[in-house]
């Protein structure tokens, strides 16, 4: 598709939604302001509704689930029903004021509830939201507005297309989610190679899983099958491996981009700084978190059609065939980093550019505001400490919650080498991978010092 | 026509309480999403607040603070164009509960608050009672646990005027609690734990024993400590039969 074609297809399927428009706008006048894009002539950015988009025009260098950069324009393309789906998921964890007394991180079932609900109705769910007056977002004195969270994430997702650009590719999109009309992973060669990618990149950032070291080790006997399989179709899985580092070169510049436009601002008004770091790495939470949950509830949906539950019911559901493993490569992006180690490792960049948290010794810090409380405070002054707490909450709870994503990988990637195992044996051997809900996530959140 | 609205949102509500006692807490929050869906297209404005706020309260109660703070939110709006001061009150009192699970204690403090103002300028003393006992909870989880006991004392007050055995058990439950933890009135834990044993004990659930039962016991020990010349056994088997002549 030509640059003009391209655009006149944008022009022609426009978001209505005004809203969406709004935010939209701020990020396109904040993209303008930076300079970013100075050296992108014509750049622009497209917000769409692809309801009505007929089968020809889907199109891989037009048509994106997410975000989606498009080189001959150039352009960023957006999806609007993602950011539909995600304001709907900001509106809902904004119906509390604190983090852990969000509805969502209650049990799996309420993550997996909200999930649905979206899913079932998106436009009447976040009708309903609209009209509420959420704890969060009253404007009140350091509770930013959801038009806020969202311009600050929406930014985000344009810095990461922005940085593909700048690295002159074309056509990647900010991310890809389980497609529920697809079918599973179900070659072992395509599951193991991938998830061994994934296992690598995991323990590459501090997120091993002990007993399963040798998932890592470029010499063991389970790397040697993945090695194996790697080879049967080398120049897929190198493309694979290429396309891997330029989407992690595009966060590193998209993460780099907001660091930028925070300090721009603190060089005039720190506390406001402060706030949009808060506002940023709120939205990366919700936006991570309920992505991740959305494909995992795709995911059991397809493993068994009745199922419904938490992580007991998956450990079970895993434990009944190796197959379970391979089908859960699904799970994990072919080219994207996994969703909350992106987030994570994003947040990390952030707070470790603008605050001195992670240089403290271990015995001064602390991700809980004084007292312990999660209630904001009441002096002004105190506001600043009190976002960075609230940042480093949500920061350690994706970390914990990596917990099943970091399992499924190890496990995945071992199961070309289990399978050996299991012929040679004449039986398979019965493995349950305890996996954690997000409440036992918040648990071990509470006891952090 | 509102009637088979109001049939088919029930029915919903049945279908997600199904759900719930099968443990599919995320199907049946579809089912009661859609409940909400039919009391909204409820046409006449008394039927469908009365829907919700009813839905609103059974949503607190089976753990869906989000979706009550939805219904209730929709349900005081109608009170409030109805001029439904006791209805209002009830919607009040259901939010205020729904935003304490959300972890909003200023928006449980606002709705309770508010709750309060109507019952004392229209002599609702019951419900008075549960406003106010309410926001001495929130105070408590505060911290400023003096100011709470204040406050559940003066709930009490208010059901010498209108009483409400409910909100009076989980008013002295509380009050029992609050008196512990200061360390103070031992003869007011006591005679609060007698009236609460006299009047409620086959309802009181577990955790609410094991709540009030380690400040009884200080509570008896700093009495009797104080009244050496009291026979203890007698003493407490006259006083709290319940707890120490049980037959085993």
């Amino acid at each position: 598709m030509s640059a003009e074609e391209t655009v006149k297809l944008a022009e022609a399927n426009p978001t209505h939604d005004e809203t969406i428009k709004g935010v939209v706008e701020r990020v396109k006048d904040m993209v303008a302001r930076s300079g970013y894009t100075d050296g992108l002539v014509g750049f622009r950015i497209f917000v769409c509704d692809f309801t009505k988009l007929d089968a020809t025009s889907r199109d891989e260098s037009f048509f994106t689930e997410s975000c989606l950069v498009n080189k001959k324009v150039p352009a960023v393309i957006i999806n609007d029903r993602f950011l539909l789906e995600l304001e709907a998921a900001l509106r809902s964890f904004e119906m509390s004021g604190s983090l852990l007394g969000s509805q969502y991180l209650k049990s799996d079932e309420d993550m997996f509830g909200l999930v649905e609900r979206i899913e079932l109705n998106l436009e009447g769910y976040l009708k309903r939201l609209r009209k509420m007056d959420l704890p969060g977002t009253d404007g009140r004195d350091g509770a930013p507005g959801i038009i806020d969270e969202l311009t600050m994430a929406v930014l985000f997702f344009v810095c990461h297309e922005i940085g593909h650009l700048l690295t002159d590719k074309d056509q990647r999109s900010y991310g890809t989610f389980l497609n529920p009309n697809a079918k599973l992973e179900d070659r072992i060669t395509n599951a193991v190679v991938k998830l061994c990618t994934h296992t690598d990149d995991f323990v590459k950032y501090g997120f091993g899983l002990p007993g399963f070291e040798k998932a890592a080790q470029g010499d063991s006997d389970v790397r040697r099958v993945a090695e194996r399989y790697r080879k049967m179709d080398e120049t897929t899985y190198d493309n694979d491996s290429i396309w891997f580092v330029d989407e992690d070169v595009a966060d590193r510049k998209a993460t780099e981009l907001v660091i930028n436009y925070l300090e721009a601002i603190s060089k005039t008004d720190n506390v406001s700084a402060d706030r949009q770091q808060y506002i940023l790495i709120k939205a990366l939470f919700v936006a991570a978190i309920y992505s991740w949950y959305k494909d995992l509830h795709t995911f059991v949906g397809k493993l068994d059609r009745g199922w419904t539950g938490n992580a007991s019911m998956l450990s079970l559901e895993m434990m009944k065939a190796r197959e379970k493993y391979i089908h859960a490569a699904s799970l994990f992006g072919r080219d994207h980093r996994f969703t909350l180690l992106r987030a994570t490792l994003t947040m990390e960049a952030i707070l470790k550019a603008r605050t001195d948290w992670f240089n403290l010794e271990k015995e001064k810090r602390t991700i809980w505001f004084s007292g312990g409380s999660s209630d904001p405070p009441s002096g002004q002054d105190e506001l600043p400490k009190w976002w960075l707490s609230e940042c480093l909450q949500r920061y350690w709870l994706l970390c914990i919650s990596m917990d099943t994503a970091v399992k499924i990988a190890h496990m995945g990637c071992s199961t070309g080498w289990i399978k050996n195992a299991d012929k040679r044996r004449g039986t398979p051997q019965l493995f349950m991978m305890q996996f954690e809900s997000i409440r036992q996530a918040v648990e071990r959140l509470r006891r952090f010092a | 026509m509102d009637e088979d609205i109001i049939e088919s949102g029930r029915q919903e509500v049945n279908n997600g309480i199904g759900k719930l006692k099968m443990g599919q807490k995320d199907k049946a929050s579809t089912h009661f999403m859609k409940a909400m869906d039919y009391f909204d297209s409820i046409d006449d404005k008394m039927k469908r607040r009365d829907e919700l706020g009813v839905f609103a309260s059974l949503l607190v109660r089976m753990g869906f603070g989000d979706l009550a703070v939805m219904s209730g939110g929709d349900a005081i709006e109608l009170d409030r164009a109805l001029g439904e001061k006791k209805k209002l009150v009830e919607d009040l009192l259901t939010l205020g509960n729904a935003h304490d699970t959300l972890g909003n204690p200023d928006k449980a403090i606002e709705n309770n608050q508010e709750a309060l103002r109507i019952c004392l300028d229209n002599g609702y003393f019951a419900d008075a009672a549960s406003a106010n006992t309410n926001l001495a909870g929130i105070i408590a989880n505060k911290g400023r646990m003096d100011e709470a006991i204040s406050m559940l004392r003066k709930s009490l007050e208010y059901l010498k005027k209108e009483p409400f055995p409910e909100s009076e058990k989980n008013t002295r439950l509380m009050l029992i609690q609050a008196l512990g933890i200061q360390k103070q009135g031992p003869e007011e834990i006591i005679e609060n734990v007698k009236i609460v044993f006299r009047n409620h004990f086959n309802e009181l659930r577990r955790d609410q024993l094991g709540a009030i039962m380690p400040h009884l016991t200080n509570a008896v020990q700093q009495y009797l400590e104080k009244h050496p010349e009291i026979d203890p056994d007698s003493w407490k088997t006259d006083n709290l039969p319940w707890i120490y002549n049980r037959r085993r």
